[in-house]
């Protein structure tokens, strides 16, 4: 089966995203090492506060993984489309 | 009605009306010639961008029964309870990992739902047909748990807490006919443009909340440590009854025993929400892949507001709020510690907060019902106005479905329903997931696998009691998990994974058997391109094809 063109490009940008987005699917599982009480912060016991953590460590790396993904698909495009010209 | 307070109703009925209003209105949103066709009334015109998704999708996904079910569970000393945080902290990346497949996949092939999908796939009517049940099945008792929501706040309130059967009832009756009538009118449009209302007053309520409440019952330190005294003192004086199993303990945190509970219902439950039809239906109305990406980097701050409300429960037991349904905990704690004119707004935000889900959940499953049912077996000659009607009165039926299932049947049942859903919908995860990458999967297998883990699922969810009531069922979705004697582990884990796992190994196994038996396999109607087009590339209707006339918000 042909591959898809998607230009010449390497595919090494997506696996980076990828193990970038496993990041926060991982660490909420690991529930171990964050079910306990101290450090302390702020008066949240440390499950609840690095919990909240996790929600900003997600969004970054979502954004991360974004930046890559959509500056991959341009390059791409770009491939292609010289590519059809071609 | 002695018990209600005046200046909360007239807050509450002046935001009620407010959103009524904007309801009818929506059709007018985005006008376009005639709402006659699913792909407007059913998916608001395929043409929301970041901004607009990002309400519509939050709105969609944070039902007000999260805003009072998350914090009944803290308040009732749940170890598990805090688990909807990493549920959706877990959602977002496998949003942005598999959904802008199935965005591209549907939009180049005209695909209304994830079913349609399925059957352009694997050509395979029978598999398209029960996901298309499984859908319309698990989203019955999430509509059911709106209204369920609605009735607590309006019972705290005061309204229809007297007199008979009728009168009771007329109040939640009232909300449904008015939500079901502006759905029947402007289609996905109408929560679509409510969700901005509803997310407001809920961010406003929540900030407030977190704010103001520690500074009332001695700093989040001092809530998180009453709370826990509470719990401690419970468990002492129940010691007994906790070793002899006919009370649970409770506690801020998992011990040991209960993390991969936690962490099994976190990752299920966060596979199975975006197997819901009213998720595929939200982010199918986006404009663009990108959008869809934009927004699961976006849709986090959600969680925030999610864990912030889930605090509340403990700041409910620091208050004393003293309730012997806890779901009745967060209302209270308003009723009990802001002032009337907040209470009404808080009170507001929640009830719109139902309404939102409630009509995209309608649309859904609707749309399931029109294009998987209707038109693949009783009328595939149906026109696009055809499609749209049957859909905009299924929508009716469904709803109302859920309204008697609230009146009707005891409460317990919607929420014993609700967990089942979440493991039903799961088994349709290798059909659409995994079909997105590959069709290795044989459509025969795919269609055991599902038919063995329902099955499985729904017999061990039936054998779990209640916790100090033997005998009874359906008490909850996590237990010990024993395939054919054989253990798995020595904790409890969530059901829906466990199920899926039986799904999976079925569907393998019967593949491999299928492929040599050479039964079959189908065609496939879609190109390994449908999956990575974007919007304006051939053969992808751009949003401005699709609604011509457009205007801007």
């Amino acid at each position: 089966m042909p591959q898809p063109d998607r230009g010449t490009k390497s595919r090494l940008p997506l696996v980076i995203a990828g193990v970038i987005l496993a990041i926060p699917v991982i660490l909420p599982l690991l529930v171990s090492t964050y079910a306990k009480t101290d450090p302390k912060l702020g008066g949240f016991p440390f499950y609840f506060w690095w919990q909240f953590a996790l929600i900003v460590v997600s969004g970054i790396c979502t954004i991360i993984g974004y930046r890559i993904v959509v500056g991959h698909d341009n390059r791409s495009d770009d491939a292609r489309s010289r590519g059809e010209r071609a | 009605m002695k018990d209600v307070n005046g200046v909360t109703f007239t807050i509450f009925i002046i935001l009620f009306l407010f959103v009524t209003l904007l309801g009818f209105s929506a059709a007018r949103w985005r006008r376009v010639p005639a709402l006659d066709n699913l792909d407007e009334w059913g998916l608001g015109g395929r043409g929301f961008g970041t901004f607009v998704a990002w309400f519509l999708i939050g709105g969609d996904l944070y039902t007000a029964y999260t805003f009072i079910a998350v914090p009944a569970l803290l308040y009732a000393g749940s170890v598990t309870g805090f688990f909807a945080v990493p549920y959706t902290i877990i959602v977002y990346p496998l949003i942005f990992a598999f959904i802008p497949r199935l965005w591209s996949v549907a939009h180049r092939n005209g695909y209304v739902t994830p079913a349609d999908f399925v059957e352009g796939r694997y050509e395979s009517r029978g598999l398209s047909l029960v996901v298309a049940f499984t859908g319309i099945l698990a989203t019955m008792p999430y509509i059911a748990l709106q209204l369920v929501g609605i009735q607590v706040v309006l019972k705290v309130m005061g309204i229809g807490a007297t007199g008979n059967w009728f009168w009771k009832e007329a109040p939640l009756f009232l909300a449904f006919v008015i939500l079901a009538a502006y759905t029947y009118s402007s289609g996905l449009r109408a929560p679509a443009l409510i969700a901005f209302v509803k997310d407001a007053l809920i961010y406003l309520v929540v900030i407030v909340a977190v704010i103001y409440l520690p500074t009332k019952l001695g700093g989040w330190g001092g809530i998180f440590d009453a709370a826990g005294n509470s719990f401690d003192k419970f468990n002492a004086d129940n010691a007994d009854a906790i070793t002899a199993g006919s009370a649970s303990g409770k506690g801020l945190l998992p011990p040991g025993a209960a993390q991969w509970a936690y962490a099994s219902l976190a990752l299920g439950s966060a596979l199975a929400l975006f197997m819901y039809p009213h998720s595929v239906t939200a982010v199918l109305s986006t404009k663009s892949r990108n959008v869809i990406r934009r927004n699961a980097a976006l849709l986090p701050a959600y969680s925030f507001l999610l864990g912030l409300i889930a605090l509340l429960g403990f700041a409910a037991v620091a208050a004393g709020v003293s309730t012997t349904n806890p779901q009745e905990a967060l209302p209270t704690l308003f009723r009990q510690e802001f002032p009337s004119w907040f209470v009404g707004v808080a009170f507001a935000a929640i009830v719109i907060g139902a309404l939102v889900p409630a009509a995209i959940m309608s649309i859904a499953a609707a749309n399931l019902w029109t294009r998987n049912i209707y038109k693949a077996f009783i009328n595939p000659a149906a026109s696009k106005q055809q499609e749209a009607q049957q859909s905009k009165v299924a929508s009716l039926v469904v709803k109302l479905g859920a309204l008697l299932f609230v009146i009707v049947m005891p409460k317990e049942f919607a929420i014993n329903l609700q967990l089942l859903g979440g493991i039903w919908i799961l088994q349709t995860l290798p059909a659409i997931v995994i079909g997105l990458y590959t069709r290795w999967l044989h459509r025969y297998a795919l269609l055991t696998g599902w038919a063995v883990a329902m099955a499985w699922g729904t017999w061990q969810t039936y054998q779990v009691p209640t916790v100090g009531k033997p005998g009874s069922h359906f008490g909850g979705s996590v237990g010990i998990v024993k395939i054919f004697g054989w253990q798995l582990s020595e904790d409890k884990l969530y059901y829906g994974l466990a199920a899926l796992v039986i799904n999976l190994v079925v569907a393998v196994v019967l593949t491999l058997l299928f492929r040599a038996l050479k039964v079959p396999a189908g065609t496939d109607q879609t190109k390994p391109t449908d999956y990575v087009a974007d919007s304006g590339e051939a053969g992808v209707a751009m949003p401005e094809e699709l609604a011509a006339g457009t205007v801007a918000p």
